[in-house]
């Protein structure tokens, strides 16, 4: 286990889920308005046959992606972080977070559809509005 | 810094006399509209079965007449009264949330047994105690027993009290007939109670045949307590004039009140420290027999003898009408004047209880904790964590117990469903763990970044207690959880497992404890949990909603624009990810509109798609949960046999045609369809089995006399909710401060 925050976990290649030579693509939709993305993912989706395509979302609901029938992570929607600012540090463990996904996927590539990581994680609940 | 008059340190768990007498002690206590009460619960080592709090002690704390002292909260109180050595037999592993100015351990157990073996090495006790809680600390033995087991080493470095701090009884509350009819006619009725446990009886079987006069036809034998061990002492089969019956507390009182007579020995290696069985039966009155060892505690109220004395000791006393009328109110006496309630605030007066008006906790805003007892400013999480392949019975199940949480504890769900939006749209905190099988991934690896997943959940969410709800546990899961080897955790295991799910017992001890929620159809699981359930907390069918607190029939059948000749009937087949049901539900809705009453609710898993809507408004696609809330609406209902879905069909009386899912991972719904259709609870209908009995099933269903023949019975079901005593456990065990841990296995090199 890592034990600083925002950390690569301390051997990435033991945590990286893929076991083939297929590269991967993340293609980030965070914040982005759900009706746009169907069509968006299927015509990608044809487009990168030879890669593995990861989605990383933050729909509330994941029917368009089950539906889809494509490989995704979902992040919280910011509107779930600024409902409970005071759960936890959100900025430090977004860190971690994208730390993890980038050692399970190793992607060789990202495409951003709505906001960026690092917009998305401006925009968390601070430490300081927290309740608690 | 929060300031109390008075808090009570114990393992609030333990079922024996020890609780039922601090149970009276802060009875008496709350009386005193002066003094405010708190507890620190410890989980102690001696316990390590899932027990929940004694329920006596958990009604207090449920109806906000004492408050609960939480981990990382900060507190001050005049004394603590810590309720028997055992709960600082070893450090807390983590700071005390209190500090006394005064401390009183009350010895409940004597420090050497009847062979002089140590039961708690208390100078190491008083050392723990000195460290985390109080330096002024004072020993206080329950009785004669236990301050005779003091010596010869009293070296300890504390004052033992001048008074024993005695197990206090409300004699009100034992029945008492101060003027009887006379002695009583033969044969004489004596008897005994006592949890079951060997050393609580003589050591062979002609020691017991004395004392409880085997086969004496002068004399009939009442055991409160036997069981299998009894045989097991003494061989079979028990004398003829014994009539035993299992222990039970409740039952106490009316036992008692049935004898003449009490008689008790126990084994020459057991030491009793006070014997709150016998001051019970003294309460009542009743002549009592006694082994001599006991004379220096009870005095006169009671009578001692060797075993083989009873029977005639008793005989003459009961010649002598005056005499034995005499020894009656003797009995009594002595728990009037030794035991009474008021005795509880008394004895606090040496240590300046209670505060004068206007001193410690009156002024620090700590009096009158509403209901329920959990209410504080600072919040904490309790995580919730899932599997869920292909429904979201799981899920729904924690979120059943998330709803009955207090006030100040938040609960967040960490899970593999994939119908996780069901507990945001409720407003919870969640988190998406992705299933390998959703990532094609091996599992192998995924369960690496599981627990790195989880790890970082705890580590920042920083909860409480971890709830775990599934049948598989995940590497991950466990790897995680022994990064946090203090962190209160629970498995919530359902029962109605397949053998491909056996190897998962050994994950048990992965948690710290483990519950069973109740199956009604539990009698016919034979499968792998059965076995363990000893070792579980058992409790009620968890229900997600209370099926009183249903929305009224109609009103549901508004909801659903139904008319009141509409035969309502509920389709609720499932997600079909793992078990096709296409053919046969088209097959079942076919055969149900045949009946030009029928309307069809067909309510569509949140992860099912939704089929292409009918061409009749007789049968109308939904998408709702929780459909429970609504079901009075329906009059019959078509349904897989999953627990939630089982559980809400039959408590929410509902007449259902159960189709179970057989797939071969899911836990055995076909057990659970089987039972109810042989106790005329429901109908079964098995998919691939059974197609040729589709008409005469569905029909079934139809028929008027069927349906309200089925709702009587239904209506003859238990409706306990096990989710309400879940989440009592759940907040109960994330208050408690852990001493269960031995040194050895916590403190890493």
């Amino acid at each position: 286990m890592r034990n600083s925050i925002a950390q690569s976990p301390p051997n990435v290649e033991s945590l990286c889920l893929r076991t083939d030579k297929t590269r991967c693509l993340m293609v980030w939709l965070l914040e982005l308005q759900k009706n746009a993305t169907a069509e968006e993912l299927i015509r990608l989706s044809s487009r990168f046959k030879t890669w593995k395509i990861v989605f990383v979302h933050s729909f509330p609901n994941f029917s368009p992606m089950v539906e889809a029938r494509v490989i995704f992570e979902a992040l919280p929607p910011l509107a779930m972080l600024r409902a409970h600012p005071g759960l936890c540090d959100w900025s430090a463990w977004l860190q971690d977070r994208r730390a993890l996904l980038m050692s399970k996927w190793s992607p060789e590539k990202e495409i951003c559809y709505g906001l960026s990581f690092n917009d998305y994680a401006a925009l968390v609940p601070k430490r300081a509005d927290a309740v608690h | 810094m929060r300031s109390i008059d008075l808090v009570l340190v114990l393992d609030a768990r333990f079922e024996g006399g020890a609780s039922t007498a601090v149970v009276t002690e802060i009875a008496a206590l709350l009386e005193d509209p002066d003094l405010t009460v708190g507890l620190l619960l410890i989980k102690a080592h001696l316990l390590g079965l899932p027990f929940p709090v004694h329920p006596q002690i958990r009604r207090f704390i449920t109806e906000g007449r004492v408050v609960v002292l939480r981990p990382h909260e900060a507190w001050q109180c005049r004394l603590a009264v810590i309720h028997h050595p055992v709960v600082f037999e070893n450090m807390p592993r983590t700071a005390l949330p209190l500090r006394a100015e005064q401390a009183v351990l009350v010895l409940h157990h004597p420090m050497r047994d009847a062979s002089g073996a140590l039961q708690y090495d208390l100078p190491v006790i008083v050392q723990t105690i000195r460290a985390s809680l109080c330096d002024d600390i004072r020993i206080a033995p329950v009785s004669a027993v236990v301050r005779k087991s003091l010596w010869p080493e009293w070296r300890f470095d504390a004052p033992v009290t001048d008074i024993d701090w005695k197990n206090l009884l409300d004699p009100r509350e034992w029945p008492f007939d101060p003027e009887p009819k006379g002695p009583p006619l033969e044969p004489i009725i004596i008897g005994r109670h006592a949890r079951p446990d060997p050393l609580k009886w003589p050591d062979t079987r002609e020691e017991a045949a004395l004392a409880y006069l085997a086969d004496n036809p002068r004399f009939e034998v009442r055991i409160l307590g036997g069981g299998p061990f009894l045989e097991e002492l003494y061989g079979t089969p028990l004398p003829a004039n014994w009539v035993v019956t299992p222990f039970g507390y409740d039952t106490v009182p009316g036992f008692l009140a049935g004898l003449d007579a009490y008689v008790y020995f126990h084994s020459s290696r057991w030491s009793e420290a006070f014997g709150r069985n016998i001051m019970e039966a003294l309460a009542c009155g009743l002549v009592t027999v006694l082994a001599p060892v006991f004379s220096r505690e009870f005095g006169d109220a009671a009578l001692y003898c060797t075993p083989s004395d009873v029977g005639p000791m008793l005989l003459e006393l009961a010649a002598d009408p005056e005499a034995w009328a005499a020894q009656r109110h003797r009995a009594r006496l002595w728990v009037e004047r030794h035991c009474d309630p008021a005795f509880a605030r008394d004895r606090l007066r040496p240590f300046g209880l209670p505060a004068p008006s206007g001193s410690m906790a009156s002024n620090t805003g700590a009096t009158g904790f509403a209901a329920p007892a959990v209410q504080r400013e600072t919040s904490k999480t309790v995580l919730f964590v899932s599997t869920n392949g292909i429904g979201v019975g799981h899920l729904t199940q924690q979120m059943a117990i998330a709803d009955r949480l207090p006030q100040g504890l938040v609960p967040a769900f960490a899970s593999m469903c994939l119908s996780l939006h069901v507990a945001a749209e409720q407003g919870h905190p969640v988190f998406y763990l992705p299933h390998h099988k959703h990532l094609e991934a091996e599992s192998e690896p995924w369960n690496r970044v599981l627990a790195e997943e989880i790890f970082d959940l705890l580590r920042h969410l920083r909860p409480v207690l971890l709830a775990y709800d599934g049948t598989a546990v995940f590497g991950g899961v466990t790897a995680a959880l022994r990064e946090f080897p203090d962190l209160m955790s629970i498995w919530v295991r359902r029962a109605m497992w397949r053998e491909c799910h056996r190897p998962f017992l050994d994950h048990e001890s992965t948690f710290t404890a483990v519950i069973e929620p109740g199956e009604l159809a539990g009698d016919l699981d034979h499968g792998p949990t059965r076995a363990r359930r000893p070792f579980a907390y058992l409790v009620p069918p968890v229900l997600h909603i209370d099926p009183a607190a249903r929305m009224d029939r109609a009103a549901a059948r508004r909801h659903y624009g139904l008319e009141d000749d509409h035969l309502a009937i509920a389709l609720q087949l499932g997600s079909g990810a793992n078990f096709e049901m296409r053919s046969l539900r088209r097959k079942i809705i076919q055969r149900l509109l045949a009946d030009p009453r029928v309307v069809i609710l067909d309510i569509v898993s949140p992860l099912a798609p939704l089929p292409e809507q009918a061409d009749t408004p007789r049968l109308r696609i939904l998408r709702e949960f929780p459909s429970f809330l609504t079901s009075r609406a329906m009059d019959a209902a078509v349904s897989v046999a999953g627990y939630n879905a089982f559980h809400e069909q039959l408590l929410g009386g509902i007449p259902t045609l159960f189709i179970p899912n057989e797939a071969p991972e899911m836990d055995s719904q076909l057990t659970r369809a089987q039972w109810a259709n042989a106790c005329g609870l429901g109908l079964i209908l098995r998919a691939r089995h059974d197609i040729g009995a589709l008409d005469q099933t569905v029909a079934r269903l139809l028929d008027d006399d069927f349906r309200a023949a089925c709702k009587d019975r239904l209506a003859g079901l238990p409706q306990e909710n096990g989710a309400r005593d879940i989440a009592e456990f759940v907040t109960d065990y994330s208050a408690m401060i852990r001493t269960d841990r031995w040194p050895e296995d916590i403190y890493p090199r």
